[in-house]
């Protein structure tokens, strides 16, 4: 049994098989981006000045990632062109070139991939802001330190209390005292808990071998509270606490453990490049002058005074026009350290780490300042990466799938190119017609980020 | 047409060939990518989820009949007494997760890929006369696509967190928010609901691109446009919103996905506080674009469960009338609008979201329009049995019953589709009485219809008829049973979510709605209240709607029955045509071999062309040639 | 398509040519951004440069469409699954940004009531159960 149409057109509709195929599958594609372009839409317009998180101005924030944009909008274009060569090489029946183009457009998918991870790296590694209680957003890097994690990420914990679920977890159904294993002992010392009933445990096995047993003695209790002999010190990525906040006197973890005590340290240190105050309704009392310091706050002023003098600005402000993005309530950084990478940040940033909370007025022309933030100010906080806020929500979502067309593409076509000269052989206008669906997809993916590109990192 | 005649013969040069050589049992059976038995394949896994659904249904109406009961027989069953309560009754936790998931298993799992993966498998190709379908290898990768969503979506209940439970629409942010206390958030419930609809939505979207290019490219010779079967049409349309409806849902997906997954707040507004805390996302996103992306999908998803319904009873209803189907031209333009409309009514769903008069004006609008087409398809069908002489087969009794059931479905929605009144209907038991009784007793019925019909078909065997009676009759009896008092319910105001029955909402599921001494008010009483004397209260309906329910289930025992017993002891019907149809799928041998025609299938004419004045017999078959029209036609008067 | 090989070669022509067109417009639309001296309107980004950029985003995926993807002549059939595909697309777009555009307002007794001129849907959102709700004065 053979498929009719597979190869030749069918008289009535003029087409085979497989192009009617790519174009069903281009158009729920076009549906698929058109929800997400609705996505975007949807949010931008929605966001309410003053209550939701300002979408980030472009020159600020996408300035050094336009160049990156840009070159990949060339690498998808030649690709492009590239794919459609090759097929008219198959169609003229010319191998060796059509083998040629094809590994262009092998290469320019390699190349756009690479950019892109770049770009996400940079995004994901190195720029880091933090939202203040009061609105201000303080953007810049993480001051790295040695190990592979942020500090920003840990919050020490002094326990005095420890309060265990006795819900049981997993399909197994064993207690899941997890947060044990984040205790910092000092010294070697065993950690002590004083169990209800009189009975001391030494070491998680004991305590939990105990848990396991009153959990079985005790089957319509939701949790037990226990004290430590001695304060045990806990150290916790947030990502472990639950709901990601730390309090005074509690660490509330999963599944309805908790931590009571005293909290040691939560701070964050961020090496601020620009400062932003659209959510502010006071810039004169916002948080980021008693982190920053007075000095600046003058250069903010005298910044803002410079935009006001500017005459293009003036221009539209005296025509009773006013400026789209918050651009006066913004400053940045003269010489923002790694504004193109990320590789110089760390070192920027190294040497002034320990200029510490609100004293930050001598910086040099090569350092940004830091700040150590007390996780009580921080309202919230991240890496510039999908959770930031919805411009970058979207913006990941879109190009990462985005990404995953060119991989895919990329893929069938590098099939075409290294397995199609059996076929090629056997039927030269079947390898033709699968380039040139194949081809359809790459221009539906070049077409794609001909509108993320001025979407994304443009406007 | 001589090009197309040249590549049949071709394909039939092929044939033998290509047929002799062996292939294993696995080929054949499991990795298959023959399209009947994929069609099968799709079949039984949807018959085995439509189980499953109706089992959860089950637990769910006997906690509402029965708050305060515990539950019987199964309350002890492995990873089932994780959730119970305490005394073994159902608790609101239970409930949830049920009903979420009874409502995605029975339309993502269940109906559709049985109406469309099935019977749009096995029928649509043989009805055009096509060898298979047009890309038979995606064909097997959309069925495991599906195959593995559903895997997915069922252990599911066996993970820590147990199954999702914010509804089978899953909305944000409540579905953002759920699980949050569990530190893997990737092992939680609505995630792996996610990852689950990602694999289903990538399997309707193959099968779709696949349908529709086979019913475009790979028709028969002579099977014009107007010659198509309705049902083809029916799929044809359906595969058109499979293709461009769910890819929202997917961007809606992928967006919750994101949500829980990488901290985005797409769908968190700012400022969402949950039990005191503020959440830990950036804010700025909106719930209501995960309802307008969801009901994108969701409204035209109606149509999918709806449109093969219709098209198989199109199907058995000219063949049992033998009588064309009445106005098929305008039932496919009907169906085209149907369509096209489904696309721009979604947000009649959303009515109480806040949106202001003028856009809910236009979808009420809109809404109201796509009932015509709606009427004008089953006042079509319900015209073709004017005057016919009926044969009352099985599948014929199935396929007269959808059309009430349908039709009260249909038209108990056109109240909700004007917003001041769905202001009080919304989310009360009308609601859910409403689309059940589309999709239920309308989309089910004609689904069995459709078993039926093509039992033969498959298996060269007609289902015992005495089951199939205690099958249907009951069924019917039951349906209604469950499906009518809903209205009653939930015109007084009762909400659809109560887990304990609305008990704890005194004030509405008190009415009264039968006086005490009323003579139905004492056989109700007799029946379900060892002969109290009191008045029934909407509540007290709850007993109703379980007790059919129950025995619901029981009126499917003589199917399962019937369905594996007649494959071996049923009546041998070993010719091609037993029904004396006049598609093309009657003409391929029986069971049908891989390439399913023995000799090229040509389209002569129409497909209903049932006592055509003149003939002998009053079935003139597409696939035969047209002699002996053009001798009868001139001379009528010579019988 | 059925193409002798000169025909192809003059494609082969065209397509370096929309290529090359494709490599200028888009470095149109970045000197539009990053140079001020070519902004249009306000500094920054606004409604002009958001025109401006989409008009051009638009120019080059049609050259894209028309030529590399040969929808210039392409079947009737596929014209007719890209027609019905655009409208659905557009309709969800705009559907959706014109029920955000047409919330419920309160009533203008309402108003009266709060004793607030100029409540906004925004403003009455904004009240969600984090912020403090201004009790209504009656």
């Amino acid at each position: 049994m053979e498929i009719p149409y597979t190869v030749s057109a069918r008289r009535d509709t003029g087409l085979f098989n497989s192009k009617v195929g790519i174009w069903l599958f281009l158009a729920s594609e076009v549906m698929l981006f058109g929800g997400l372009f609705s996505g975007y839409v949807f949010l931008r317009a929605g966001v309410r000045p003053g209550v939701d998180l300002p979408w980030p101005d472009a020159v600020y924030v996408h300035g050094p990632f336009i160049w990156l944009g840009f070159l990949n909008t060339l690498v998808l274009i030649a690709s492009s062109v590239f794919v459609v060569l090759a097929w008219a090489q198959l169609k003229m029946r010319r191998y060796g070139m059509y083998q040629f183009y094809m590994s262009l457009v092998l290469v320019c998918a390699a190349g756009f991939m690479v950019v892109k991870t770049i770009e996400y790296n940079s995004k994901l590694n190195h720029h880091f802001g933090a939202r203040l209680s009061d609105g201000t957003l303080l953007d810049g890097a993480l001051v790295a330190d040695d190990s592979h994690h942020c500090p920003g990420d840990y919050v020490t914990f002094e326990a005095d209390k420890a309060v265990f679920s006795l819900a049981r977890t997993g399909i197994f159904r064993k207690l899941d005292p997890y947060f044990l294993d984040f205790a910092v002992l000092k010294g070697g010392e065993e950690m002590v808990v004083n169990a209800p009933g009189g009975k001391q445990l030494k070491g998680v096995a004991e305590l939990s071998a105990w848990l396991e047993e009153y959990a079985a003695q005790n089957p319509r209790e939701a949790r037990v509270t226990a004290g430590f002999a001695k304060p045990v010190t806990f150290q916790f990525r947030r990502k472990d606490v639950f709901g990601k906040r730390v309090f005074p006197d509690r660490v509330p973890l999963f599944r309805g453990n908790e931590l009571q005590g005293k909290l040691i340290d939560d701070t964050v240190e961020i090496e601020v490049h620009t400062v932003d105050l659209q959510m502010v309704r006071d810039e004169e009392k916002s948080l980021a002058w008693a982190y920053l310091g007075e000095g600046y706050k003058a250069g903010y002023e005298g910044h803002k005074k410079e935009k006001l003098n500017d005459p293009l600005h003036r221009r539209f402000l005296e025509k009773g026009g006013t400026l789209p993005g918050g651009q006066l309530r913004i400053w940045q950084h003269p010489h923002p350290a790694g504004e193109h990478g990320g590789e110089k940040a760390a070192a920027g940033g190294h040497g002034e780490a320990s200029a510490a909370h609100g004293s930050s007025d001598g910086h040099g022309g090569h350092g940004a300042p830091v700040v150590s933030i007390k996780g009580s100010d921080i309202h919230f906080m991240g890496a510039h990466g999908p959770k930031f806020g919805t411009y970058y929500a979207i913006y990941f979502t879109m190009t990462a799938l985005h990404g995953l067309h060119v991989v895919g593409g990329a893929l069938v076509l590098a099939y075409f190119l290294f397995f199609g000269r059996k076929l090629y052989r056997k039927n030269p206008e079947h390898l033709a017609n699968r380039v040139e669906v194949g081809g359809l997809f790459w221009h539906f993916v070049d077409l794609v980020w001909i509108f993320l590109f001025p979407i994304m990192y443009l406007m | 047409m001589s090009a197309t005649e040249a590549s049949h013969s071709e394909a039939h040069d092929h044939h033998d060939g290509h047929d002799h050589h062996e292939l294993s049992f696995w080929q054949k059976y499991v990795f298959s990518t023959d399209h009947k038995v994929i069609g099968i394949q799709y079949g039984i896994t949807s018959l085995i989820f439509l189980a499953i659904g109706f089992f959860l249904m089950m637990v769910m109406r006997w906690s509402i009949a029965y708050p305060d009961r515990p539950l019987p027989m199964v309350g002890d069953w492995p990873f089932f007494n994780k959730w119970i309560g305490e005394d073994g009754l159902v608790t609101g936790d239970l409930y949830n997760m049920f009903g979420a998931m009874h409502g995605t298993i029975m339309v993502f799992l269940g109906v559709v890929p049985l109406a469309f993966g099935a019977f749009g498998n096995y029928v649509t190709p043989l009805q055009i006369g096509a060898p298979d379908m047009a890309f038979p290898r995606l064909n097997m990768a959309s069925y495991w696509f599906y195959l593995l969503g559903g895997v997915l979506m069922f252990i599911s209940f066996f993970l820590d967190s147990g199954a999702a439970k914010a509804g089978w629409t899953n909305y944000s942010p409540l579905a953002n928010i759920t699980d949050q206390q569990y530190r893997d958030l990737f092992w939680t419930s609505q995630t792996q609901w996610l990852m689950a609809m990602v694999f289903l939505i990538t399997s309707s979207l193959l099968g779709a691109v696949n349908f529709i290019t086979t019913i475009i490219n790979l028709r028969a010779k002579g099977m014009t446009w107007m010659r198509l079967p309705f049902f083809c049409w029916a799929q044809l349309v359906t595969g058109f919103l499979l293709l461009l409806a769910f890819p929202p849902l997917e961007v809606a997906a992928v967006m919750q996905l994101m949500d829980r997954l990488a901290g985005t707040s797409f769908f968190i507004p700012t400022g969402l506080h949950v039990g005191g805390n503020m959440v830990d996302a950036a804010g700025g996103g909106s719930p209501l674009l995960y309802q307008h992306l969801f009901w994108f999908l969701g409204h035209p998803e109606v149509y999918v469960l709806i449109l093969p319904g219709i098209g198989i009873v199109a199907e058995i209803v000219a063949n049992n009338t033998r009588k064309p189907l009445w106005g098929y031209k305008t039932m496919v333009g009907a169906v085209m609008v149907l369509g096209f409309l489904s696309f721009i009514v979604w947000a009649h769903h959303m009515y109480l979201t806040g949106m202001g008069t003028a856009i809910s004006t236009f979808f009420q609008t809109t809404t109201v329009l796509i009932s015509i087409p709606s009427v004008i398809l089953i006042t079509s069908i319900l015209l073709s049995m004017w005057g016919g002489s009926i044969r009352f087969t099985m599948p014929m009794l199935w396929a007269t019953a959808f059309i009430p059931m349908f039709g009260i479905g249909g038209l108990t929605g056109l109240p909700l589709a004007f917003n001041y009144l769905d202001l009080h209907l919304h989310d009360t038991y009308y609601v859910i009485g409403h689309f059940h009784y589309v999709v239920a007793p309308g989309t089910i019925f004609a689904l069995f219809a459709g078993i039926y019909y093509w039992y033969p078909k498959q298996t060269g065997r007609q289902m015992n008829s005495f089951l199939g009676h205690l099958h249907f009759w009951p069924s019917l009896l039951c349906m209604n049973l469950i499906f009518a008092p809903m209205f009653i319910q939930g015109m007084a105001g009762m909400h659809r979510r109560a887990f304990d029955g609305g008990a704890a909402y005194e004030q509405i599921s008190s009415q009264v709605y039968l006086e005490q001494g009323h003579p139905l008010a004492v056989l109700f009483n007799a029946i379900f209240r060892g002969g109290a004397d009191l008045p029934v209260e909407v509540i007290n309906l709850n007993l109703l709607t379980s007790a059919g329910a129950f025995l619901l289930a029981l009126a499917q025992v003589p199917f399962v029955i019937n369905f594996f017993l007649s494959m071996f002891r049923g009546a041998k019907s070993d010719e091609r045509n037993p029904w004396q149809g006049t598609t093309l799928e009657w003409m391929c041998p029986t069971p049908p071999p891989h390439g399913n025609f023995d000799r090229e299938p040509v389209a002569y004419r129409g497909p209903y062309e049932y006592s055509v004045p003149g003939e002998e017999r009053d079935f003139t078959p597409q696939f035969e040639p047209d002699t002996r029209v053009t001798e009868a036609r001139p001379l009528p008067s010579l019988h | 398509m059925e193409s002798s090989t000169e025909d192809l070669q003059k494609h082969v022509r065209t397509y370096l040519m929309v290529g090359a067109t494709l490599f200028v417009f888009t470095i149109v639309t970045v000197l539009v951004r990053t140079v001020p001296f070519f902004d249009f309107g306000v500094p920054g980004v606004d409604a002009p440069d958001i025109a401006f950029g989409l008009v051009i985003a638009t120019f080059k995926s049609s050259l894209v469409m028309l030529i590399f993807m040969h929808l210039n002549h392409e079947r009737g059939l596929i014209y007719k699954v890209l027609v019905f595909t655009v409208a659905f697309a557009i309709s969800l777009m705009g559907l959706t940004l014109f029920a955000q555009g047409n919330p419920i307002r309160p009533h203008a007794d309402v108003i009266e009531h709060l004793h607030v001129s100029d409540v906004t849907a925004a403003d009455v959102e904004s009240k969600a159960p984090g912020a403090k709700a201004e009790p209504a004065k009656h």
